[in-house]
């Protein structure tokens, strides 16, 4: 890492939480972005060395690899499940996230999601949405758009048959357990600061006690796009934001109860 | 009174880079070109060019998924 | 003095973790044991202590995980169907090779089975899931051993960074036993370092707690030291119990309650004249096969009676080595086709004297 010294000031270089080494992951994998904004996200609001991270099963998980804070890894699905074992382990005093791909929050973890917020758990989740499943060479997802072609669903999904894009930050929102729920992007540099304001205010939602944070980040998987990445990013302009619109579903500063037996 | 523009340097990690065009693609100001050098896994990596023209925005940087890049503001 | 009370075996094994000093425990409702789930629920928030009720027994055992993970002491109960849940996630503890107590209060299987007892799991609990790990299982057979095996569970959990299944059943969960409540005292056991609390308890080093010994690190490494850890809880941990074995000429073999039921048919035996003894693993695994072995050497008359089609008489005979001839009274013998039937002593006595 470069240093700042008489002659040169740094502005902007590798996160302070970054390990020192070349990313795993594919190029132009926006997933990179991502792991950036949550290194810068965890040193601004001073809390990397009470954090931990839950990561799941998919690439996303390549950030346990890359990032310099405690990390435990979580069977398929089951993120939000460790989370609370961590999170009531150290009797609140951490700050707990889960990093969780497609497959592993809005298909066989979506049970394990909804219920943590059902528990009332003060957790983070960050979901990384590139409708498709990376990692296992570019399947079906429950988030793959309506005539997306994948290994699972050559001839492009069709509604009826493979189903429907499930919109998982608008979901959220509709729980009560949920403080903030937000969808962001990191194709532009706009985009890429909303979505940083997005994972601080969910982290913050956590650090004050209020309730579940949820931020579900978009990004384009060029292996699963059989695209280059400047083309997938394009891809990704003109077919994900026409599905998936970015915005802020819910930000509370108090959970509401709705009824309570006396 | 004219405010003094900045100099700036970038660096690129040439072995941490996938030449994934991000960069390049997102600068405003045209300031990053491919190279042709190859590193050891096979990429080539973009090199700083128009310096004069770079206003430290920083876009490169924060928009590269392998966090090879770094962009310094060049002092006195 | 030592207070005694009368309680369920369900609820021993609340007080045994309470005793032990666990502090967090993540479950879900199944019958037969749900007065365990209850129990914590009452106990636990009074001495602040974690209890959560998870959606599912999938997620339980990962809480546990969770929680494990951070150094705490943690454990969660279910039965039968509901164990079968949660072997993925207890492969994963096993990768991870954090301490736990699992317990199992057997149900009939297999799929939903019968809400009442069987000792249908006993292949499941002591092979377990997926990628060939060991789990140590300890099996009462009374309230008060249920009780003081929970202790013990978590010391050997701790001592060996391993999980534990404690073996229980439908009918061993329900009944009620006088118990004394001691604290058992251990050795002292080792600061959990590797424990995930924050990297700022690490001088800011992070710690990765990962599942995956294949991918990351040396899977070689990881095979190699958990055969060490094996290799050392059999050599040290076997437990096992002998009743009337000194002159034995026909030795049955049992674990948890129907070892009380074979108990009874050697008492009816003795006072008939026919030299019956009983003996009683008390760990399933590490399975006490030395010591079977050399009661080959007194008798060549075995009888294996298990409330199931057969699973421990598959390790009796491995144990045995041919040595002897080894018959079984199963869950074909209960007293009743229903999932109520149970193995009575007077089935067990008729097959020792056809056997004699």
């Amino acid at each position: 890492m470069g240093e700042n010294n008489n002659s040169r000031k740094l502005i902007s270089g590798r996160p302070k939480y970054i390990l020192d080494a070349r990313s795993p992951l594919c190029s132009g994998c926006q997933h990179g972005i991502i792991s950036r904004i949550i290194c810068d996200v965890v040193e601004e609001l001073d809390i990397a060395d009470k954090s931990i991270g839950i990561g799941g099963v998919g690439c996303h998980a390549m950030c346990m690899f890359t990032m310099n804070i405690d990390f435990v890894q979580a069977l398929h699905g089951r993120a939000p499940a460790v989370g609370t074992g961590v999170k009531r382990g150290t009797d609140g005093n951490c700050i707990v996230f889960t990093i969780q791909g497609d497959g592993d929050l809005a298909a066989i973890g979506i049970g394990d999601l909804i219920n943590a917020t059902t528990r009332g758990e003060k957790l983070t989740t960050i979901f990384f949405n590139n409708s498709g499943y990376g990692t296992t060479g570019g399947q079906l997802a429950p988030t793959t758009l309506i005539g997306q072609p994948t290994t699972t669903t050559p001839l492009g999904r069709k509604e009826g048959e493979g189903g429907f894009p499930i919109h998982m930050a608008e979901l959220m929102a509709n729980f009560a357990g949920v403080a903030y729920s937000a969808r962001c992007a990191v194709n532009t540099i706009a985009q890429y600061k909303s979505a940083k304001k997005a994972v601080k205010t969910a982290f913050q939602k956590q650090i004050d006690g209020i309730g579940y944070g949820f931020v579900e980040i978009l990004s384009a998987c060029p292996p699963l796009l059989k695209l280059k990445p400047i083309q997938a990013r394009q891809w990704f302009e003109k077919h994900m934001l026409s599905e998936y619109p970015l915005g802020e579903f819910k930000n509370v500063d108090e959970l509401k109860v709705n009824y309570q037996v006396v | 009174m004219e405010k003094k523009k900045k100099i700036i340097d970038i660096e690129i990690n040439k072995e941490y880079c996938k030449a994934c065009l991000f960069c390049i693609d997102s600068c405003p100001k045209q300031c990053l070109i491919m190279g042709t050098e190859l590193n050891s896994t096979g990429f080539t990596s973009p090199v700083f060019v128009n310096q004069g023209n770079c206003t430290g925005c920083a876009i490169c940087s924060l928009l590269c998924p392998d966090m090879a890049i770094q962009v310094f503001e060049i002092l006195n | 003095m030592v207070e005694k009370v009368l309680i369920s075996g369900n609820e021993a094994i609340g007080y045994g973790a309470i005793y032990a000093d666990c502090t967090h425990y993540f479950g879900y409702p199944i019958t037969p044991q749900n007065e365990l789930i209850e129990f914590m629920a009452r106990e636990f928030p009074k001495l602040g202590r974690t209890f959560v009720q998870a959606e599912s027994e999938f997620a339980s055992i990962n809480m546990v995980c969770g929680a494990a993970a951070t150094g705490r002491r943690a454990m969660t109960s279910t039965s039968s169907t509901a164990f079968s849940l949660m072997q993925e996630g207890i492969s994963g503890i096993a990768a991870m090779e954090l301490p736990c107590l699992i317990v199992d209060v057997q149900r009939g299987g297999p799929g939903a089975g019968s809400t009442q007892h069987s000792q249908m799991d006993y292949l499941l609990a002591t092979r377990g899931g997926h990628g060939g790990y060991k789990n140590i299982v300890l099996a009462p057979f009374s309230v008060q051993e249920g009780f003081e095996l929970t202790q013990l569970a978590f010391y050997l959990a701790d001592k060996y960074r391993i999980h534990v299944i404690l073996l229980s059943d439908g009918i061993l969960g329900q009944m009620y036993e006088s118990v004394s409540l001691e604290k058992h005292e251990f050795p002292s056991l080792p600061e959990k370092t590797w424990a995930v609390k924050g990297s700022a308890t690490n001088n800011c080093q992070r710690k990765f707690i990962h599942n995956s010994p294949g991918i990351i690190g040396s899977y070689y490494d990881y095979m190699k030291r958990s055969k060490e850890k094996y290799d050392k809880i059999t050599e040290n941990e076997v437990r096992y119990s002998s009743y009337e074995i000194e002159d034995a000429e026909i030795i049955l073999i049992s674990y948890g309650s129907t070892a009380r039921i074979v108990m009874e048919a050697v008492q009816k035996a003795r006072k008939e004249g026919i030299k019956a003894g009983l003996f009683r693993p008390v760990t399933l695994w590490p399975f006490p096969r030395e010591h079977l072995y050399k009661l080959a050497d007194k008798t060549n008359k075995f009888l294996v009676v298990e409330d199931c089609m057969g699973q421990m008489v598959e390790d009796v005979e491995l144990a045995l080595q041919g040595k002897a001839k080894i018959d079984l009274v199963s869950s074909l013998d209960r007293n009743l086709p229903t999932g109520s039937g149970m193995i009575i002593s007077t089935k067990v006595l008729e097959k020792i004297k056809n056997m004699l």
